[in-house]
């Protein structure tokens, strides 16, 4: 017999989480969805912003969240110089499909072996008020670790879904995905356009970091638990849906809260591929795919 | 409530208790992660309670001859190399192995390594974690895996971890040195 109580618990901290696999995987839906850059080195850039957040909360007290989107721009910059790196090295000249993933398995490893020699191998958290308090519904505990990362990354989905709907350069993002040579007819130039675009991306890796080192201590190596994850949110909801992201990572995230609940944490690592290959059979272009 | 672990989970346990209000009669036993500085200085008043096992704290019973001298060293160098600032759980026994390598190779004058296997079998070597002598099966004579209950912690400030009374040695009985507060609840709110 199941109980009820659980079972509440358990959707509510899959949603919770899911809404944080949706902050790890927004990048991922633009650099991959949108520009076709098979950026694996994403969860890397991700754990690169829970180190510089971990450092600012460590050495002078600053909040994750406000860390976080402090170090925004710099990840913003890192991003347009990688992806200059990538265009120049490989997209320009159209090996972008085998070297390119090379380059970004070398940059994962340059950036996590690089943490690793300055920081070490210990398992590294952040202090802030909220961590390890919790709000009760009834039966329902709500851990606040959880429930701020969810509404930060609500906010960031829909900060991303105006910005790429309503702007101009967020228009321009969507119509270099959709057709880059028609935009370069119309006298824009598409390299600047994903500049811009790419380094939105490894944006939103900064504050994604900070979300995981909330939840949970960071150590350099775990970016790789979560390569597979964000592509199969990615493909999951329709490769460059902002709002599909959000809902796939939810989908996930419950399915692997509930397979933790009732069959154990050793299972819950093989939801997110099973999901991806079910949804692949069954609707091939995502959730919100056409 | 006995819980295994290794770092990141032990980090999610400890939270997960104090989210959900755990009041168990005891809780900890062989959670890996709260014997460094990393964890430690990050959970503070939250630790308190807890009985988890450890290989050496600061308590007057573990003061062994040249384990100041020893921390004092490691501890001046320890942040530049970029390794646990405390250096209490692993690194005075890696210190001791090969203490007790080198007084046998002194003792037997060989570096025939039957011969010097052979003596550490059969010596006792006075190291910076007191004395050690192995029994017939290779393992150590008498169990030094201790229980500790962390106690009193009031900060996450790095300086108490090496004061005496924050980490008190319940088991083995040849080092206790406090009295285990009981039940967990009772412990978690002083």
């Amino acid at each position: 017999m199941v109980s009820l109580d659980l079972l509440a618990n358990a959707v509510v901290a899959g949603i919770l989480l899911g809404g944080f696999y949706a902050a790890v995987s927004l990048g991922v839906s633009i650099a991959f969805g949108l520009l076709d850059v098979v950026n694996i080195a994403h969860p890397v850039f991700v754990i690169l912003g829970s180190y510089a957040v971990y450092v600012t909360n460590t050495a002078f007290g600053l909040d994750p969240i406000v860390a976080g989107i402090v170090f925004t721009p710099v990840f913003y910059g890192i991003g347009v110089v990688v992806y200059r790196i990538y265009y120049v090295s490989f997209e320009k000249k159209g090996q972008e499909s085998l070297r390119g993933l090379v380059f970004f398995f070398g940059v994962l490893f340059i950036v996590e072996v690089g943490l690793t020699l300055k920081y070490g191998v210990d398992y590294r958290l952040v202090e802030a008020q909220y961590i390890g308090e919790s709000l009760r519904f009834g039966p329902v505990g709500i851990a606040l670790r959880l429930l701020v990362p969810c509404v930060v990354a609500v906010l960031l989905t829909l900060v991303l879904y105006l910005y790429l709907a309503k702007t101009f350069v967020g228009r321009a993002i969507k119509a270099v995905s959709q057709d880059s040579l028609a935009l370069r007819l119309m006298g824009a130039d598409p390299v600047k356009v994903k500049d811009v675009a790419f380094g939105i991306a490894i944006a939103t890796a900064s504050l994604a970091g900070a979300l995981l080192i909330m939840i949970g201590p960071v150590e350099p190596s775990m970016n790789r638990e979560y390569i597979g994850r964000v592509f199969a949110v990615a493909v999951l909801g329709g490769m460059g849906s902002i709002g599909g992201t959000f809902l796939a990572a939810v989908i996930i995230g419950v399915a692997e809260s509930l397979t933790s609940t009732f069959f154990g944490p050793s299972w819950a690592v093989a939801v997110s591929f099973g999901v991806l290959l079910l949804a692949l059979a069954v609707r091939p272009a995502g959730l919100f795919g056409s | 409530m006995a819980v295994y672990s290794y770092p990141p989970d032990t980090a999610g346990m400890v939270l997960a208790a104090h989210e959900v209000g755990l009041r168990p009669k005891m809780f900890g036993g062989g959670m890996v992660g709260l014997q460094f500085a990393s964890l430690l200085t990050k959970l503070g008043p939250k630790l308190n309670g807890i009985v988890n096992y450890d290989f050496w704290v600061p308590e007057p019973t573990l003061r062994f001859p040249g384990i100041e001298d020893f921390l004092q060293r490691y501890q001046a160098k320890a942040s530049s190399a970029g390794v646990d600032p405390l250096g209490h759980y692993l690194p005075p026994w890696a210190y001791a192995y090969l203490q007790v390598l080198g007084q046998a190779i002194e003792a037997t004058k060989s570096l025939d390594q039957q011969i010097v296997a052979d003596y550490i079998r059969k010596a006792e070597f006075d190291t910076i974690v007191g004395k050690v002598r192995f029994g017939s099966n290779g393992e150590w004579l008498q169990s030094r895996v201790l229980q500790v209950q962390f106690q009193g912690i009031e900060t996450t400030d790095i300086e108490q971890f090496k004061q005496p009374g924050k980490r008190v040695v319940l088991y083995p009985e040849k080092f206790k040195s406090g009295t285990l507060i009981y039940p967990y609840s009772k412990a978690k709110i002083q």
